[in-house]
């Protein structure tokens, strides 16, 4: 099979539902792990808060696993870092957490949204490297960015639990925090794709196992919808676990894509979302991608091209220590696929 | 931006990971595992680029040499018997990379002192791959739990019939690996622990999952 397209206008049709030469391989979150770092020399923390190290270890994903996009935020803290969470960057062998034990604010009124976030060396560091990964890679290859979605920043800002709690006692100030958070959201997406981003994640942790279908549609379904209006360029939804009961919702909401958890199949996803979205992940981290064969990756692989998903990846971060040849089945079952297609 | 070649082709399957060596700058080093003609080579690889890396990779595979009675050749490393013996090489590789390079490893005596019967537990070869634990006192059913604990650490077989032997599949002796693997074998939940929790290291989860 020739391939007629370059790797960006591949992902950029298939974000955009238009045909393709082949299906895109797609890494809407972090395929880095540690034997990565170290051939580029960007281990954490340093590639999560300098621009260098990050942009180098970000083009891995093209040049060493074969995917046709890069994306250089690893981690779901840059905002929240430059917000003033209490960080914890880890070592190279971890990912960096914000301290949610010990959250910044505990009212709507606390809420502080400084007017130069996005020149906070954590925010910054993003914007420099996506400049240097346009720079280096050229217009062939796509760059997915990433900005935070206010469920996921509220948790880091307000703590899980209490904002949990917050979501069932008080509707009206929860809405008020995430009204206030959005400007985060759409502040550093924008910047993102003045910086060159071709695409964003939008991870928004409205996830299977702590919130329902109907809180999604309560509490964030108009504001995605908002986000999508507000932010020009492709959104990639973002949310983990069994989530079939909101992708009726988040099929509406206009963002081109939703990246989807292994937990849900492939073939009730498609079915849930009716065509309305594209889908993107799946490929199981912790079991498959992780602790199994190429072989098994590729199953994986196959059973999304056949259930119609548009674009084939990893449903979460990989974990750091991820194998390069589990990564690499990826590609190399897409093209098998189409191959036998 | 370093410019990249492949450096991934023709390694074979990584079968374990050190993903932070305490000993060498934080770098990364991978067992990787090939069958070839003459049967299983393993080989010891990292991906950093500093200086003095290969002295590093040279020790870990030397004190695999030694630990685990492998014969060594350039930068790999195989069993005598050609085989894989994967549980046991993994655990042997671990131990590798955690021996103290100020020093040379040295072999393990088939003889342990066991805290839990204060008696002192020998692995007695007795041919073709068989192995017999004995104790220089009355153990009761404690050589056993003993047998069972080196038979998951090194992936041998146990004697059904009698419960203080073991043997491997490959049918040749392995006098260093099971001498290594006897001194892990009373703590051997512990050792297993460790396996577990170095898969689940860099693991990101969501942040309603995260403490």
């Amino acid at each position: 099979m020739a391939e007629t397209m370059t790797s960006r206008e591949r992902v950029l049709a298939a974000l955009d539902g238009q045909p393709v030469d082949r299906t895109p391989v797609c890494n809407p979150t972090s395929v880095a792990t540690v034997e990565l770092m170290d051939l580029v020399d960007a281990p954490f923390p340093d590639a999560n808060r300098q621009a260098e190290p990050m942009a180098r270890l970000a083009a891995t994903a093209h040049t060493i696993l074969g995917f046709d996009t890069v994306m250089p935020v690893f981690s779901i803290i840059q905002e929240s870092s430059a917000l003033g969470c209490k960080m914890q960057w880890e070592g190279k062998d971890n990912w960096p957490t914000v301290r949610m034990s010990e959250p910044i604010w505990e009212h709507p009124d606390d809420i502080y949204v400084p007017n130069d976030l996005i020149e906070h060396p954590d925010t910054k560091c993003v914007l420099d490297a996506i400049k240097l990964l346009r720079e280096e890679l050229g217009p062939d290859v796509a760059i997915i960015g990433k900005t935070m979605g206010p469920w996921s920043l509220a948790y880091h800002c307000f703590g899980v639990e209490k904002f949990l709690l917050l979501s069932l006692d008080d509707p009206e100030a929860t809405k008020e925090i995430l009204e206030k958070l959005k400007k985060v959201t759409i502040d550093f997406g924008r910047a993102q794709i003045e910086a060159g981003v071709d695409a964003l994640t939008l991870p928004d942790h409205a996830t299977g196992d702590l919130v329902s279908g109907e809180y999604y549609h309560r509490y964030l379904k108009d504001l995605h919808i908002e986000f999508a209006k507000a932010i020009p360029c492709p959104l990639i939804l973002h949310i983990c676990g069994r989530t079939v009961d909101r992708m009726g919702f988040i099929a509406e909401t206009g963002m081109a894509a939703f990246h989807y958890d292994s937990k849900n199949k492939p073939k009730e996803a498609m079915e849930a979302v009716e065509g309305g979205i594209a889908l993107v992940g799946n490929i199981n981290n912790p079991e498959t991608l992780f602790a199994k064969s190429p072989d098994d990756v590729k199953r994986e692989v196959f059973a999304n091209l056949d259930a119609g998903v548009r674009m084939i990846g990893p449903e979460c971060a990989i974990p750091l220590q991820t194998s390069i040849a589990n990564l690499r089945a990826i590609p190399e079952a897409v093209r098998e696929w189409h191959a036998a297609h | 931006m370093v410019a990249v070649e492949d450096p991934f082709a023709g390694l074979g399957t990584r079968v374990e990971l050190v993903s932070t060596d305490k000993y060498f700058r934080d770098v990364s080093i991978a067992l990787y595992a090939k069958e070839e003609a003459e049967g299983w080579r393993f080989l010891v690889r990292s991906f950093a680029r500093y200086d003095g890396l290969q002295a590093r990779i040279g020790y870990i595979i030397k004190a695999m040499g030694t630990l685990g009675g492998m014969a060594v050749a350039g930068d790999t490393v195989r069993f005598p018997c050609g085989g894989q013996h994967l549980v046991a090489v993994r655990r042997l590789f671990l131990r590798a990379c955690k021996e103290n390079p100020d020093a040379a490893a040295a072999m393990a005596p088939l003889s342990m002192w066991d805290k839990k019967s204060e008696l002192t537990v020998t692995a007695q070869g007795l041919g073709e791959g068989r192995y017999e634990l004995s104790a220089d006192g009355d153990a009761g059913g404690r050589l056993t739990a003993l047998r069972n604990a080196l038979v998951k650490l090194t992936d041998a077989r146990a004697d059904d019939g009698v419960g203080e032997r073991f043997n491997f599949a490959c049918g040749h002796d392995h006098h260093a690996l099971t001498g290594l693997l006897l001194q892990s074998a009373p703590n051997v939940r512990a050792v297993m622990r460790e396996f577990e929790m170095n898969a689940a290291k860099g693991v990101l989860l969501a942040p309603g999952s995260q403490e």
